[in-house]
């Protein structure tokens, strides 16, 4: 029997190759070419007046010092809008290299072509570019003031957007208590731990385009690249092999440094390669999470919320290529679990003289659950009711499903909960914690601490379509090849669709080789992003395994001259059902599927046995065939899919220094069924410890002229394993319905309702209001002082 | 993030390194390189010539005396954590070293270099404050020895000659009826403390204090050094208690706000820290 994969905790195959160092990332492919090195505009707000490269093209080594003037074709103009929105009134997006002005730090002004990286920074030394420096819109309250960043974008204001379900100012007015909350959250990153980086190489005798890249998108790092350098799709290639890291930063496409490594790369028949380094990824890659709620609760004297009116600002930095996702998700996923009759949400994504803002594990969701279970807790507080009985009472009920929020979500489609069970979700994280004893536990603190508890839950839309596909082919030789246009940064693809193919197909799982993000071996894809990878491509390998699965069986019935209904695969052997001795190998499927002349092998030489079988009136190959034991798969669901997950923390503050300790940390997580345990909660720690790092260490720290004071891992402050306590996991398992294998996407959920959980705990500790995130033990300090003046 | 072109010099001998850097326009000392790498990285720091001096045997060696211990220039962070000599002679050395960075970084970075560095965050700076220690050096023109309160100038700047290298730093021993203790507050583990404490306290025949005094990290371009005598000296800790000591530290200390602490939170949580480093002598 060949054991079932789907379901175990099957260790990454990826892992002996990355631990040992044998991984295959962007920048080990080759230093024989040239290296791009971009000088960046050291103001946030500036015209340029001129650019003086005359200096570094003296530099020995130096191959090209381009500004925008030098820039031909389409590179000339800005980089492409890839999401638009009707609500996106004034969409804006930067040139590959600045044309007169230049918007945030770190904005991309001069190119230079040289031997190597350590040439480039001498040369970018010698340019010399006068600027014009303005006033910098930094922050949301410099963003709502005078000041522009886009002259012809009044006000700032990118998008203006509001949706409601119900009628909110009628539920306002009715309902027996109202309360309002001002929340924010600051900005963060993701911080991968390999930056951007592509490395183009022209082979000019072939004519094609070769492009490693390190991207979650290569399927549309091709698109765009062959578009804007005006060349056929067919002559570009690319492949991201490993990617060390993405977490939406890697989505955005294409980067100016995409455009010009593959136009350099052409241009100077040479390789050409781009490596970011850790100052241009603070500085020139994404940030996200800069938001300010403004809330408005109306609720009855049992604590059910009768109407929520959010208003929000959204800093999406200078510029807004991926549109206004992130956004959109936080005001479609802020409702969560709980029943909202009157919902009404309104925002406004502004302009500021900082790093563009794009979605980042999350995507904006971190902000959606802080404002939802901040909401609750103060409800609570208000009330003198349980914090985990008021949620219980807003609850969806599991019998509720389908259940229709009302509004339309970020792929376009209306937002349908298909399956969950949030009750479930919470009693069993509060029996985890044991939320029951804790004012037990709390009597017990000892001297010069503080103890809280929290808990928080959410929802999150994942497996976003439009599509994905998979390829899968059984070679000859028993291996089985799959691919996928879908990339991988880190997440285990390889590990999990080898399972579902070894699962459909009947192979060993040790048989199944997998390929992702290679436009050579799959030219279609959407991306690697929203939790989306296991859902689609997974569903898709499924379809593809399934095809062949079917082929093999067609094939091998006529070899065996028996019914295909009685035939079945096990262990790699089309045989007849609970008879090993009548089979047939599937790699002498994979011959016969392919009726060469010649024979390479022996299982070729083995399938000639069967050679023959068929009607001799009847063409090798007939009409409505293909040769080869392999097919495509594809899967596009109607929308997406609603994970969700409770989190509780149990924190401990520390009188004297206001340090949170995390004692204990739990999550119950649901997402559908589990292909992997031991991935799902491999993502659920690595969510977990961003989360932590986002409530309580991480923040951007712009200077009021729009310098990133904090551009390194010595004063951004990305925690390390040290400061992540043990994340404890349980799982639910409420299977989609929308798609056959009944999963739902895991990727992102264990950042999500972190730095609420942290501040319902923190609260609970110290007795005053955590409205804003992260929280600094310095702030703590103050918060304190202030408190305490107050209540005196 | 790559330096600017430099060449490399390894020394051959203290002679040879203090040659070279008598001769060399516009070099600099090359140890663990922990420091000056980054700034190499970032060209904050761009010299032209650096010299190592971390494969000296000569510098390599921890000498204990009767009253003093003494850290050769090539002597690693790690090696002082584990050597047992000084484990048993100035247990306050290793307990310093045990809160400087991450271990991968303690097995380059050397102790004098971070007296050579002159960080007033570095741990380093406040042990051989608060000891009244010294560093002895070297150059063409001979050796010196420059004591503790003399060494530190500024930020990153001490009182080293440009063509002066140090080849040891001098810790005296405490003397009977006296103890340490150092505490400090960090973001993450291994970071560079927000603020710190070092204390030595002495004892008199009766179990009184009879002086004590503490150097703190971070709070000002050197490290502060704090005496208590007046407020101690013939009285038990205990008995002055935390809110005594408290107020009297927030009354000295003058520190600076920056990302990770406002000027009001670094001068609470000094005085936190002065007060628990000298809680732990009790
Ligand atoms: C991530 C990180 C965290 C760190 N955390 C801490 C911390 O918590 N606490 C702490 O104290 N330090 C910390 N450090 C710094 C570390 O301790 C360094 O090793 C030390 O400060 C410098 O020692 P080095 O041998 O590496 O000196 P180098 O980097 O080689 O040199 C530093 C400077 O001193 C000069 N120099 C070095 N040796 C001599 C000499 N013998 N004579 C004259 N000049 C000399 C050099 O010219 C240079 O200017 C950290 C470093 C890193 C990278």
């Amino acid at each position: 029997m060949t054991t079932q994969s789907f379901g175990k905790a099957i260790r990454r195959t990826e892992d002996d190759r990355l631990i040992r160092g044998r991984g295959s990332f962007t920048d080990d492919a080759g230093s024989e070419g040239l290296s791009l090195t971009m000088i960046r505009s050291p103001y946030a707000n500036a015209r340029i007046l001129s650019i003086d490269v005359s200096e570094a093209w003296e530099v020995e080594g130096v191959r090209a010092v381009l500004t925008y003037s030098d820039l031909p074709g389409r590179l000339v103009e800005p980089l492409p809008l890839l999401i638009p929105h009707p609500s996106l009134v004034a969409p804006r997006t930067q040139y590959i290299l600045a044309k007169e002005h230049v918007r945030y730090v770190g904005e991309a002004v001069v190119a230079i072509f040289a031997t190597d990286r350590y040439v480039g920074e001498d040369a970018a030394e010698r340019v010399i570019v006068e600027y014009e420096p303005r006033k910098a819109v930094v922050g949301i309250d410099a963003a709502l003031g005078p000041d522009l960043v886009h002259d012809d974008v009044p006000g700032n204001v990118a998008a203006d957007h509001v949706e409601h379900v119900g009628n909110v100012d009628q539920a306002l007015d009715e309902a027996p208590h109202v309360l309002e909350l001002d929340l924010d959250m600051e900005r963060s990153m993701g911080s991968s731990l390999e930056g951007r980086a592509s490395h183009a190489t022209w082979d000019r005798h072939s004519r094609k385009l070769r492009i490693q890249n390190a991207t979650q998108t290569p399927t549309s790092v091709r698109f765009a690249v062959a578009n804007i350098l005006e060349i056929p799709d067919e002559q570009v290639e690319v492949f991201a092999i490993d990617v060390g890291g993405g977490f939406g930063t890697k989505v955005i496409h294409p980067w100016p440094e995409d455009i010009l490594t593959a136009w350099g790369a052409i241009e100077y028949e040479r390789p050409v390669k781009f490596t970011e380094d850790r100052v241009e990824h603070f500085i020139s890659s994404s940030h996200e999470r800069a938001q300010r709620h403004q809330i408005k609760v109306g609720f009855d004297d049992e604590g059910r919320i009768l109407g929520l009116d959010v208003d929000f600002v959204h800093d999406n930095g200078a510029y807004t290529p991926y549109g206004m996702i992130a956004p959109l998700i936080t005001a479609t996923q802020l409702p969560g679990p709980y029943k909202l009759p009157n919902y009404r949400v309104r925002f406004r994504s502004v302009y500021t003289n900082t790093v563009q803002v794009t979605p980042y594990r999350g995507a904006a969701r971190p902000h959606a659950v802080f404002s939802m279970e901040r909401t609750i807790d103060r409800i609570a507080a208000f009330l003198e009711i349980d914090r985990a009985e008021l949620r219980r009472r807003n609850f969806i009920q599991p019998d509720e499903f389908p259940y229709d929020l009302g509004m339309i979500f970020q792929d376009g489609r209306p937002a349908i909960y298909d399956s969950g069970n949030y009750p479930e979700l919470l009693e069993k994280v509060l029996a985890m914690i044991d939320w029951d004893g804790f004012p037990e536990r709390r009597s017990q603190t000892p001297p010069g601490r503080r103890r809280g508890i929290g808990v928080a839950c959410y929802v999150e839309g994942t497996g976003l379509g439009p599509y994905e596909g998979g390829h899968v082919r059984v070679e000859t030789g028993g291996k089985v090849q799959v691919s996928t246009g879908l990339a991988s940064s880190g997440q285990g693809h390889h590990t999990v669709f080898a399972q579902i193919v070894s699962d459909e197909l009947g192979v060993p799982f040790e048989d199944v080789e997998v390929v992702t993000g290679d436009t050579r071996r799959f030219q279609y894809a959407v991306g690697t992003f929203a939790s989306r990878a296991a859902v689609m491509s997974g569903n898709a390998v499924a379809e593809a395994a399934r095809l062949v699965k079917e082929k093999a069986i067609q094939i091998a019935a006529e070899a065996l001259e028996a019914n295909p209904d009685d035939l079945e695969i096990v262990d790699a052997q089309v045989q007849v059902k609970g008879t090993p001795a009548r089979g047939i190998p599937l790699a002498q499927v994979a011959v016969l599927a392919n009726p060469l002349r010649y024979s390479f092998s022996e299982a070729a030489r083995a399938a000639t046995q069967f050679a023959g079988a068929g009607d001799l009136d009847e063409p090798p190959i007939k009409p409505g065939e293909d040769p080869g034991l392999e097919a495509a798969g594809w899967y596009s669901p109607v929308r997406a899919t609603f994970a969700s997950g409770a989190h509780a923390v149990e924190v401990e503050v520390d009188t004297a220094t206001s340090e949170v300790e995390i004692l204990r940390y739990c999550v119950v997580h649901d997402c559908g069924r589990l292909i992997n345990p031991l991935i799902v909660e491999g993502q659920i720690h690595g969510g977990v410890a961003q989360g932590i790092a986002g409530a309580l260490y991480e923040k951007m720290a712009y200077d009021e002229d729009g310098n990133l004071q904090n551009a390194s891992f010595m004063d951004f402050l990305m925690p390390y394993c040290t400061e992540i306590p043990e994340v404890e996991i349980d799982h639910l398992e409420t299977p989609s319905p929308l798609n056959p294998l009944g999963i739902k996407g895991a990727g992102e959920a264990g950042v999500i309702p972190v730095s609420a959980v942290i501040a319902a705990a923190v609260e609970d500790a110290e007795g005053f209001q955590i409205n804003h995130m992260p929280l600094f033990p310095s702030e703590l300090h103050e918060m304190r002082l202030m408190n305490a003046e107050v209540s005196e | 993030m790559k330096p600017s072109p430099f060449s490399y010099h390894p020394a051959a001998s203290v002679d040879e390194a203090a040659q070279f850097l008598s001769e060399l326009e516009d070099a600099k000392i090359l140890a663990g390189g922990q420091s000056l790498i980054p700034l190499m990285n970032f060209r904050l720091a761009s010299p032209t010539h650096l010299i190592d001096i971390s494969g000296l045997a000569e510098l390599s060696e921890i000498k204990v005396s009767e009253s003093e211990v003494e850290i050769g220039a090539s002597v690693t962070h790690s090696q002082v954590l584990q050597s047992e000599q000084v484990g048993s002679a100035l247990p306050l050395l290793v307990e310093a070293e045990r809160l400087i960075a991450h271990e991968v970084i303690r097995n380059r970075g050397t102790l004098c270099g971070s007296l050579a560095h002159a960080d007033p965050a570095g741990e380093m700076t406040a042990v051989i404050t608060v000891l009244n220690g010294r560093v002895n050096t070297a150059s063409v023109s001979g050796g010196r020895t420059i004591e503790a309160a003399d060494l530190f100038e500024g930020p990153l700047q001490s009182s080293l000659r440009e063509d002066e290298l140090i080849v040891s730093a001098t810790f005296p021993k405490l003397g009977p009826r006296t103890v340490s203790s150092f505490r400090e507050v960090a973001r993450r583990h291994g970071d560079y403390a927000v603020a710190g404490a070092v204390s030595v306290v002495e004892y008199d025949n009766d179990d009184q204090v009879h002086s004590a005094r503490a150097a703190f990290l971070s709070v000002g371009p050197v490290p502060t050094l704090v005496s208590f005598d007046d407020l101690l000296r013939g009285n038990r800790i205990e008995d002055v208690g935390h809110n005594e000591v408290y107020n009297f530290l927030s009354s000295q200390l003058e520190p600076h706000g920056d990302l990770q602490a406002s000027a009001d939170y670094r001068r609470h949580l000094s005085a936190e820290m002065g007060w628990a480093s000298l809680e732990a002598c009790i």
